[in-house]
C-alpha cells in the first residue's frame, strides 16, 4: 500500500499532478469546441508555432513559456487575419502560417549549439521539471481560459453552431472567432510543461471525442471531457511514475484507452431515441 | 394606428445592386421594392435567380453593392434582432452536440444581456414556440436525431422564439415530410397575423399558388410583383423561367 502512495511523498510529484490535472481539464473543455468545428490541424499548427517563440526565448535568455505563449498568439491572431481574405480557405492559412512559424523555429534552433536538452522538452514535455512558477503560470491562465469560455458561453456557442445567425444578430464574428483562437493558442502553451507540444493535440482532441459518443449538450461534452481530460492526466502521470515512461506520452495513451472502451462501448451498446410520435 | 403602420414600408430597397463580388456581374441588378408589415411574400424564379441573394441582403450578410437597403426606415445593419432569417439546410452543422430546446433559446440571444441567464419570460416563449410547432416531445432530444422536417420546424420555432418583425426562409419546403409543410404554412398564418413580413423563397410553384397573396418573381432582375393572379401568368413566368416553363 505505501508503495502506491509513494508518488504523493514528493512536492515535485505533487506540483506535477497538479500541472497535469489542470491541463488536462483545460484542453479538454477548450478541445471540445475544435472537435466540433473540425479544427484539429489548427491545434497541431498551434503547437507547432509555438517553436520560434521559444528559440527566440532560449537565445535571449528571457522566459520560455512567454515566448512560446507570444508565438501562438501572434501565429493564432495571423491564421484569423489571412483566413479573412476571400481566396485564401483557413485550412490553407493555416498551412502557411505554420510551417513558416515551425521552419523559422528550426532555422533559429539551428543556430544554437547547446540546444538539445531543453528543446526536447518543448516537443515532448517534462511535467516533473515543473517549477513552482510554471504551476502559479499554469493555473492562472488555465483559470482565465475556463473563465472566459464560462463568460462568453453563447457567443462561442452560436458562432460555432450556426455563423450565419451570428452574423444576423450583428455580432462581431471575427473579433469572436479570434478570441477563441487566442484561447487555444493559450492553452496550448500551458500543456507545453505537460504533454509538449508534439503531443497536445491529443489532449485537445481525443477527451472531448470521448465524450461526445455519449452526450447531448455543448456544456454537458465540456463537462464530461473535462473530467475524462483530469482522469487521464492523473492516471498516466501517476503510471509513468511506476513504469518509467514518458509522462506526456503516457497521458496521451490512457486519453485514447479511455476513446477506445467508450467507442466499443457505443457499437455495443448503441444510443437510441424512445419513440416519439410527431 | 395600426392602419398607418401599415403603410409605412417595412423594407425599402432603393436601386440596389446584390451580389458577393464587386469585380463580377451582380446577382440581382437595379431592385426597387418595398414590403409592408403583415406581407407573406413567396420569392420564386430559376437556379441562380437571386432568391437567396435577396435574402441575405436583407438580412444584412452580404451588403448591397449599389443603393441602399432600408428596414424601418434605418440603414442596414442598425436592426440586430428584428430580422429572422432559416438559411438553407447546408449551413448549419447538424453533428453538433445541442438540443431542440437549446437551439429554439438561441432565438432569444439578442434579447439576453450576455451575462444573465434566460429569464422566466425567456423561457415561457421557448415553450410556447416549441408547442407551436409540434416539437415539444422532442424538445431533450439532439438535433442531430431528429428528422428532416423536425429540424426544419426547430428552426421554426427559433425564429417564433426570437420574436422578429421580418421572417426570411430560404427553401423552407424542399425535402420535408407533409405534415412539416403544413405546420409551416400555418405558422405563417400566424405570422403574418402578428404583422410580421414574411419571405419565402420556393420551388413549389403550386403550393405558391395555393398558399401566398403575393408573388415576387426574379431572374437576376425583378420580373415582376404583386398579387398571385398577376404574377403567376404564363407570359411572365417564361420571362423567368424561360420557354420550357410549364406552368404546374
Amino acid at each position: 500500500m505505501a508503495v502506491l502512495l509513494e508518488p504523493f511523498q514528493y512536492d515535485f510529484m505533487l506540483r506535477s499532478f497538479a500541472a497535469a490535472i489542470m491541463v488536462g481539464i483545460v484542453c479538454s473543455v477548450i478541445g471540445t469546441y475544435m472537435v466540433v468545428r473540425s479544427m484539429a490541424f489548427l491545434g497541431d499548427a498551434l503547437a507547432h508555432a509555438v517553436l520560434p517563440g521559444v528559440a527566440v526565448a532560449y537565445i535571449f535568455g528571457g522566459n520560455i513559456t512567454l515566448g512560446a505563449m507570444i508565438a501562438s498568439i501572434v501565429v493564432a491572431i495571423g491564421i484569423s487575419v489571412l483566413s479573412d481574405q476571400e481566396e485564401i480557405k483557413e485550412d490553407t492559412a493555416i498551412g502557411i502560417f505554420f510551417t513558416a512559424a515551425l521552419a523559422l523555429g528550426i532555422a533559429l534552433i539551428s543556430t544554437i549549439r547547446t540546444y538539445a536538452v531543453d528543446l526536447t522538452h518543448v516537443l515532448f514535455g517534462n511535467v516533473l521539471g515543473v517549477t513552482t512558477d510554471d504551476i502559479r503560470f499554469i493555473l492562472i491562465t488555465g483559470a482565465i481560459v475556463l473563465l472566459a469560455v464560462t463568460v462568453f458561453y453563447r457567443f462561442f456557442q452560436v458562432v460555432t453552431f450556426d455563423p450565419v445567425m451570428a452574423k444576423t444578430l450583428r455580432w462581431n464574428v471575427k473579433l469572436i472567432r479570434t478570441g477563441l483562437l487566442v484561447l487555444i493558442a493559450c492553452t496550448i502553451t500551458i500543456s507545453i510543461n505537460t504533454v509538449g507540444s508534439g503531443l497536445v493535440t491529443a489532449m485537445l482532441i481525443t477527451p472531448a471525442a470521448t465524450a461526445l459518443m455519449f452526450t447531448k449538450k455543448l456544456y454537458t461534452t465540456m463537462l464530461a471531457a473535462a473530467g475524462i481530460g483530469a482522469l487521464s492526466g492523473f492516471s498516466g502521470l501517476y503510471l509513468s511514475y511506476f513504469l518509467n515512461i514518458s509522462s506526456g506520452a503516457a497521458i496521451v495513451l490512457v486519453a485514447t484507452l479511455f476513446f477506445i472502451i467508450v467507442y466499443f462501448y457505443r457499437k455495443l451498446f448503441p444510443y437510441r431515441n424512445k419513440k416519439i410520435e410527431a | 394606428m395600426n392602419n398607418d403602420l401599415s403603410q409605412m414600408p417595412i423594407i425599402q430597397i432603393e436601386g440596389a445592386d446584390l451580389g458577393y463580388r464587386t469585380d463580377a456581374e451582380p446577382a440581382l441588378k437595379d431592385i426597387t421594392i418595398s414590403f409592408y408589415p403583415g406581407d407573406m411574400v413567396a420569392v420564386i424564379g430559376p437556379n441562380g435567380a437571386g432568391k437567396s441573394t435577396m435574402m441575405k441582403s436583407i438580412v444584412g450578410l452580404i451588403p448591397p453593392l449599389k443603393g441602399e437597403i432600408n428596414v424601418h426606415g434605418k440603414l442596414h445593419g442598425a436592426h440586430p434582432d428584428c430580422v429572422s432569417y432559416i438559411p438553407q439546410r447546408e449551413s448549419i452543422d447538424w453533428n453538433y452536440p445541442i438540443t431542440v430546446r437549446e437551439v429554439v433559446m438561441m432565438g432569444r440571444y439578442g434579447k439576453i444581456p450576455f451575462y444573465k441567464n434566460p429569464s422566466e419570460k425567456d423561457r415561457k416563449t421557448v415553450e410556447d414556440a416549441l408547442k407551436r410547432m409540434e416539437i415539444t416531445a422532442l424538445a431533450d432530444r439532439k438535433i442531430r436525431d431528429c428528422s428532416g422536417g423536425q429540424q426544419q420546424r426547430v428552426f421554426l420555432a427559433r425564429s417564433l422564439a426570437q420574436e422578429p418583425h421580418i421572417l426570411l426562409m430560404d427553401e423552407p419546403f424542399n425535402a420535408v415530410d407533409l405534415a412539416t409543410e403544413k405546420i409551416i404554412l400555418d405558422n405563417l398564418r400566424v405570422f403574418k397575423e402578428r404583422h410580421v413580413t414574411t419571405l419565402v423563397a420556393t420551388h413549389d410553384l403550386s403550393l405558391v399558388s395555393e398558399n401566398f397573396e403575393k408573388v415576387l418573381l426574379l431572374n437576376k432582375r425583378i420580373i415582376a410583383y404583386g398579387n398571385r393572379e398577376e404574377v403567376l401568368t404564363d407570359k411572365k413566368l417564361q420571362l423567368a423561367y424561360g420557354k420550357k416553363a410549364i406552368y404546374f
